[in-house]
């Protein structure tokens, strides 16, 4: 009875796994899934079937990211929404130093902060136009840095400063979180695209 | 950068090694390995793509139930994952088998 409701479970588990796995593993889903009604009596089905939708989920994430084919127009609107805002803060930051409306001392951890918008602006452009949108390691590298710095400084002005939640949430996503996450986008291209061209003989780009 | 095999990935060329040329179920591979379904079906997948591993469906013995999945590994598989065993067993010995394309 226990084992029938256990192997109920793992078949259900295995359909869900069948209608994630992409196309091109069709064969190895159903390799897996019929493994599931030849395993002993002693074996649980449920951790088999569990595994099943693991390596599903794994593949299709896998061939998403591979294979996804963003124009480069649309990457650079993305690209351009996510520095916008740092961006705008650095020149603002710059202006009001030039202005003598903020001590250097501030201006200076400001736009260090803020510093992120305008680089990774030019940097992510140049590549996304120029590029392919490969980005050198050492220019992901410093990014990543710049952005990590913008994420934890804001963050920290911000829970320092005791702003209300809903301002909180609105300058962490601007400032913060979207920055750091176009890094990370800009990361997954520069990882795949080579590979993907160099797979697809040079032809994609 | 060359990339060594995991410690997962070596384990299931041990296995697969013992018999070179014998067909194995993937729940077999899985007893003898003792990796989970989800470890050890995309290391055979990666292994397959690469040349390393040949695959054929076998059909059950048992009526009404499906065919199995069974797995050796090819030639070339076979001189590799020798390779790779051996230069595991020297820490200071890099290579690249799971870099290699097929």
């Amino acid at each position: 009875m226990r084992r029938q409701r256990s192997l109920a479970v793992a078949r259900s588990l295995a359909r869900h796994a069948a209608l994630v796995a992409p196309h091109s593993r069709a064969e190895w889903t159903t390799a897996m899934l019929s493994e599931l009604e030849h395993l002993p009596a002693g074996a649980s089905p449920t951790r088999w079937a569990v595994g099943c939708v693991v390596v599903a989920y794994a593949e299709r994430m896998r061939v998403m990211t591979r294979l996804l084919p963003v124009s480069r127009w649309i990457l650079t609107i993305e690209m351009v929404l996510c520095f916008l805002p740092p961006s705008w803060l650095f020149a603002a930051t710059v202006f009001s130093a030039a202005q003598g409306l903020m001590p250097w001392q501030l201006a200076l951890l400001y736009s260090s902060v803020a510093l992120v918008g305008p680089l990774g602006l030019l940097t992510a452009l140049g590549a996304i136009h120029f590029r392919r949108g490969a980005l050198s390691r050492m220019a992901l590298t410093l990014l990543a840095l710049l952005a990590a710095w913008t994420l934890i400084g804001y963050s920290a002005q911000l829970l320092k400063a005791g702003t209300p939640a809903s301002e909180w949430w609105r300058d962490f996503v601007l400032i913060g979180l979207l920055p750091a996450l176009a890094v990370a986008h800009l990361a997954v291209i520069s990882d795949v695209r080579p590979r993907y061209a160099a797979a697809a003989g040079g032809l994609a780009g | 950068m060359t990339r060594r095999p995991s410690a997962h990935t070596l384990s299931l060329f041990a296995a697969l090694i013992e018999q070179p040329r014998a067909w194995q179920y993937g729940y077999e591979l899985s007893q003898t390995t003792g990796l989970q379904s989800g470890t050890l079906y995309p290391i055979l997948m990666r292994l397959c793509d690469r040349g390393l591993l040949e695959s054929k469906w076998q059909p059950s013995p048992q009526r009404g139930r499906p065919p199995r999945h069974m797995y050796r590994l090819t030639a070339a598989g076979a001189v590799s994952v020798r390779e790779a065993l051996a230069r595991s067993a020297d820490p200071n010995a890099h290579q690249n088998l799971m870099g290699k394309p097929a």
